[in-house]
């Protein structure tokens, strides 16, 4: 009797543990058939590729660089962009020498400069970027007429394009805007807050990305980023010229025994699937759900 | 299958302010060294220009460890160098 009562659930486990396959982003902690991998590269069967660093974000807001061919993997979950996107322009657009690839143009009393700003970086979670702690700012406070600054790298083409930076400031009229295509006033706040313009059509090739301050504004920028395409994409950082991160790809080979499959991504999007094939590649990129900045792909399993 | 980074026209910033870019000659595809291994024949394309106009994200633009440049005399020219036998 005391040895059915052990056997039974002994054998349950044994059988529950000895097949599948479980990826937790978020921990980090990656099982198969119950043993910790310890990492993700000791997945069998995982493949992984992206030309190009990376930016990704953490439950904190904490932004990180990760290196060429390597996975963008926070406690957010894995963050995977399925389209290579080049940020145009040629500025040194987190760490800033001087003011190089800067211009700024209209009242001649507003002032351009470059200022740390060390406290406000961190407080926006964006030391890990912008190491060396400065920034960009327009001040248009004491001005008479609207001032602009334009960053050196135009768009080339008149396809769609999508403008981003992180600003802060005073005053209440701001806008991040190509140079010859109006866009929506803000008001900056005393934190850094990423501001986008998407999908603006240049009127011409040579517009540029611009920041624009009304008389009694003042801005801090960073960050600034001009992609083409109709939507913003993570922070690509260059340094002094265009840069691109290349498509992320990304798959692993279906365990022994496993034909269904389940994911949580985002803001509590899950997914699922079955049919799978034993030893068949699964592809995380291709059609997925959990493409882009705030679908990070949480948890993957794969299921008897 | 190696990376690849077609940029197709560079442009350099406009001599005057309000100025149209100034086009650079050529057709232009970023590579990788690991690609260019990979494709040795590409290497008749590549250019060593003094400060890169546009890097794989994360390199040096002036001395890029990562990029490698091609540059080709024409879209047709880049289609047809870049085209595998397999594709």
């Amino acid at each position: 009797m005391i040895g059915q009562d052990l056997l039974i659930p002994t054998l349950t486990l044994m059988r529950s543990a000895s097949t599948g396959l479980s990826l937790d982003f978020t921990t980090g902690s990656y099982r198969s058939g119950g043993v910790d991998l310890g990492s993700l590269a000791n997945v069998p069967g995982w493949s992984f590729s992206r030309t190009g660093a990376g930016t990704s974000a953490s439950a904190a807001g904490v932004w990180t660089s990760f290196a060429t061919g390597t996975p963008r993997v926070t406690d957010k979950g894995l963050l995977l962009e399925a389209s290579a996107r080049t940020n145009k322009l040629a500025v040194y657009s987190a760490n800033p020498a001087d003011l190089t690839g800067m211009t700024k143009t209209g009242d001649a009393a507003a002032t351009l400069t470059r200022v740390s700003d060390t406290a406000a970086l961190a407080a926006a979670g964006l030391s890990g970027l912008v190491s060396g702690g400065q920034v960009w700012k327009l001040d248009n406070i004491s001005g008479s007429a609207s001032a602009t600054v334009a960053a050196q790298g135009a768009v080339g083409n008149t396809n769609p394009h999508s403008l981003s930076a992180w600003v802060r400031g005073t005053g209440s009229n701001v806008r991040v805007r190509l140079s010859s295509v109006n866009s929506t006033v803000f008001a900056p706040g005393a934190t850094f807050a990423l501001i986008t313009t998407p999908n603006v059509i240049p009127t011409g090739a040579a517009d540029v990305w611009s920041i624009w301050c009304a008389v009694g504004s003042a801005a801090w920028f960073i960050l600034p980023g001009l992609e083409e395409a109709t939507t913003v994409s993570s922070p690509i950082v260059t340094t002094g010229a265009a840069a691109t991160r290349g498509a992320e790809s990304a798959s692993v080979v279906v365990p022994v025994g496993c034909t269904r499959w389940s994911a949580a991504w985002g803001a509590g999007g899950t997914s699922s699937g079955s049919g799978l094939t034993t030893g068949a590649a699964f592809d995380l990129v291709g059609g997925r759900p959990w493409i882009g900045v705030g679908n990070e792909l949480k948890t993957l399993e794969f299921l008897p | 299958m190696i990376e690849l980074d077609v940029i197709g026209p560079l442009f350099d910033p406009p001599a005057a302010e309000g100025g149209e870019p100034v086009a650079l000659a050529g057709w232009h595809v970023n590579a990788t060294f690991a690609g260019l291994a990979e494709r040795p024949d590409l290497a008749a394309f590549v250019v060593t220009p003094s400060r890169m106009r546009q890097v794989w994200a994360g390199d040096d633009p002036i001395a890029p460890v990562l990029t490698v440049a091609l540059r080709f005399a024409d879209r047709t020219e880049a289609d047809v160098a870049l085209t595998t036998p397999e594709n």
